[in-house]
């Protein structure tokens, strides 16, 4: 009983649903609970073990030559949001939590190193 | 707990078959020697009617590439993967297209990435390297450097 | 009546992405086809060895943008097989569900390319509206809308709390409802009848001889499911059912894929009322011994293959990933031949093609002389000479 037209009904309905996106910059979506997002980073908490950067897949986080402040001997990672997919890998495998993701998502900048969270 | 389908593989490869393998439930593993490649899939092909061939996997090992073909069966659902050594000497091995035809692309692909020669395959020739790949060498060889490096240019 | 060859490709309009089909047409009717695909492989396997297996697991998720779960669930699956570790049950259901809530996306995004590709874009909008519901779901679950990065070797990253839950079993009662149009919209709208049914036509010995996977085969009449034949994650003991068509047409692979994603919210809500308590991961060590494993699951487009070798370092010692597309491109070129030539692009759009997943094949799978069916050696003896001619005929 193939007929055109069967999707009237379900089209007509559509016509009350209020629409799906938002004007953006005037009207912002909430994000959702442990939303993955920027990088904080506590470095009185960092022992510069190394491993935020061996485990990283994007490279955005490296060691660089900082005395770490816990530990004077030792590096201190930064991490490069511009290369960063925002995996939480870094956050999984900090053995003293002194990496955590917020939920700050706009991170829309203009100039390039702006967003190197150190 | 013993698997029929063992041996059933064990009988329908015979002498071919230099060992078996057989790691856990779904999953057995044969080794045959190059020559006999096309004898041992023909007489699975012809014991459990091996339409499905998933892929043809290559590695480099030392002085030897070893190539897998891992059979999917649909109606015992197991998956037997034939394993076979080819010196990168004489990197050549007969095709086993003529019996499964869905072999022709995996076949090619291990050509391109490790140098293996499948005699008489139809069209041996280079599937996912660009056109002007030329005589830059089999890119998943363990020895294998990226020429971009010895020119000095950009990674 | 003349011949002309017509390229469509590597950009093009109706494409989504970069893939090239050079199709040579007598009048309206297809008569041979040459696809060339993948132009964007990015040597992900000798990458691979290079990296160790935590970023692997973020390396094998970018293989593709719209079943990235499966890539990370047949990687881990692998490297579990190779450690011996056994993945607890909460883990494993976890992982399952994801591994649906991707199914039902993957396919609804299908149905709206697919309404798209037909000229029926009111679908498209609308299917990709309820897409939403799940792309939401996965959102809370994970933390991310595609690349979830939600497993890991030896279980999953988050565990599942009894509030998602709860949205989870209320977003898959929204979604039945919705599904149940589609499946209504495809069974009865003549917009889609008229341009799916006898479309792309494969028969069953002709999906078995070139290895077609996933709703293509099934499609074709084919019961044939890894998460039957080869029950990996918790597929072995959740319930459901292989959904076959005999009808052997894009149209079937419609019906195949909306009452597979009925089969799965099925599932999903199966799994979430019936999740088993306990831990979700294991501790892992980061070297894994030497072995190898084949690992197969079920990708909403068909097989996903991955063979892991370990070498007992830290790092894989060879990694080769045979994605769904690869094998089903073969069929499509099959198919093209003798089509129509508005045909084309829902041949194509049918089997959900991932180019990201396949990289670069080229196929000659064309007889100008006829449109029946030719044997095997007369393509290849087509082939030879087309190739000995210079690539001309």
């Amino acid at each position: 009983m193939a007929r055109a037209g069967y999707m009237i009904p379900m089209l007509l309905g559509k016509l009350t649903k209020k629409p799906v996106t938002v004007m953006y910059p005037y009207e912002k979506l909430e994000p959702f609970k442990d939303i993955r997002a920027k990088i904080k980073f506590d470095t009185n908490l960092c022992i510069g073990c190394g491993i935020c950067a061996r485990d990283c897949p994007s490279g955005a986080c490296y060691m660089v030559d900082i005395p770490n402040p816990v530990d004077k001997k030792k590096k201190t990672p930064h991490f490069d949001l511009d290369m960063c997919t925002f995996c939480g890998q870094c956050d999984e495998s900090c053995p003293k939590d002194a990496i955590k993701l917020t939920d700050e998502y706009e991170l829309a900048h203009f100039k390039r190193g702006e967003l190197i969270v150190k | 707990m013993a698997d029929p389908i063992v041996d059933r593989v064990k009988s329908s490869l015979g002498s071919m078959a230099l060992n078996i393998e057989n790691p856990r439930l779904h999953r057995i593993y044969a080794t045959v020697p190059r020559e006999q490649i096309v004898a041992a899939t023909t007489a699975l092909h012809k014991e459990f009617d091996t339409r499905y061939i998933c892929v043809i996997g290559a590695r480099d090992i030392g002085d030897n590439i070893e190539l897998v073909y891992p059979f999917a069966l649909e109606k015992e659902e197991r998956l037997i993967v034939l394993k076979t050594l080819v010196p990168k000497s004489d990197p050549n091995i007969d095709t086993i297209s003529k019996v499964i035809p869905g072999a022709v692309l995996y076949e090619r692909e291990a050509f391109e990435m490790l140098g293996v020669n499948f005699r008489d395959h139809p069209q041996m020739e280079i599937l996912f390297l660009p056109e002007t790949w030329g005589d830059k060498g089999n890119p998943l060889r363990k020895d294998w450097t990226d020429p971009r490096k010895a020119e000095g240019g950009e990674q | 009546m003349a011949e002309v060859t017509i390229p469509i490709g590597p950009i093009h309009p109706a494409l989504k992405e970069p893939e090239r089909f050079m199709i040579t047409i007598e009048g309206e009717t297809v008569v041979a086809a040459d696809v060339r695909i993948g132009h964007i492989h990015r040597g992900i396997e000798k990458l691979a060895e290079s990296k160790t297996y935590i970023q692997n697991l973020y390396l094998t998720e970018r293989i593709c943008g719209i079943c990235s779960f499966t890539h990370t669930t047949n990687f881990s699956q692998a490297t579990e097989e190779i450690l011996g570790i056994e993945v607890p049950k909460r883990g494993v259901y976890l992982r399952t569900i994801v591994n649906e809530l991707e199914r039902i996306h993957s396919h609804l995004l299908w149905i709206g390319v697919a309404g798209h590709e037909m000229g029926f874009d009111t679908l498209f909008m609308y299917s990709w509206d309820d897409r939403e519901i799940v792309q939401d779901l996965l959102e809370i679950m994970t933390g991310n809308r595609v690349n979830y990065a939600y497993n890991t070797i030896g279980g999953v990253r988050r565990d599942m709390s009894p509030e998602i839950a709860q949205k989870a079993l209320k977003a898959m009662d929204k979604l039945e409802v919705a599904m149940q149009k589609y499946i209504d919209i495809g069974l009865n709208e003549d917009t889609i009848l008229k341009r799916t049914q006898g479309v792309g036509v494969l028969s069953p010995a002709d999906a078995r001889r070139l290895t077609a996977v996933g709703p293509r085969l099934r499609a074709s009449g084919i019961k044939y499911d890894v998460r039957k034949a080869d029950p990996h994650a918790a597929y072995d003991e959740v319930p459901f059912e292989v959904i076959t068509s005999d009808t052997h047409d894009v149209h079937g692979q419609y019906v195949v894929r909306a009452l597979e994603t009925l089969e799965s919210i099925k599932m999903v809500r199966w799994m979430v009322t019936n999740l088993p308590d306990g831990d979700y991961r294991v501790k892992t060590p980061r070297k894994v011994p030497e072995g190898e494993s084949f690992s197969r699951t079920e990708a909403p487009r068909g097989e996903d293959i991955h063979w892991l070798v370990a070498n007992g370092t830290d790092k894989p010692e060879r990694l080769k990933i045979r994605a769904p597309t690869y094998a089903n491109i073969a069929n499509v070129a099959f198919n093209l031949k003798g089509a129509h030539i508005a045909d084309v692009p829902m041949i194509v759009a049918g089997i959900d093609p991932c180019m990201g997943c396949m990289d670069r094949v080229i196929i000659i799978d064309a007889d100008k002389k006829t449109q029946t069916v030719t044997d095997e050696a007369g393509l290849w003896k087509f082939a030879n000479d087309w190739y000995a001619n210079g690539g001309k005929k």
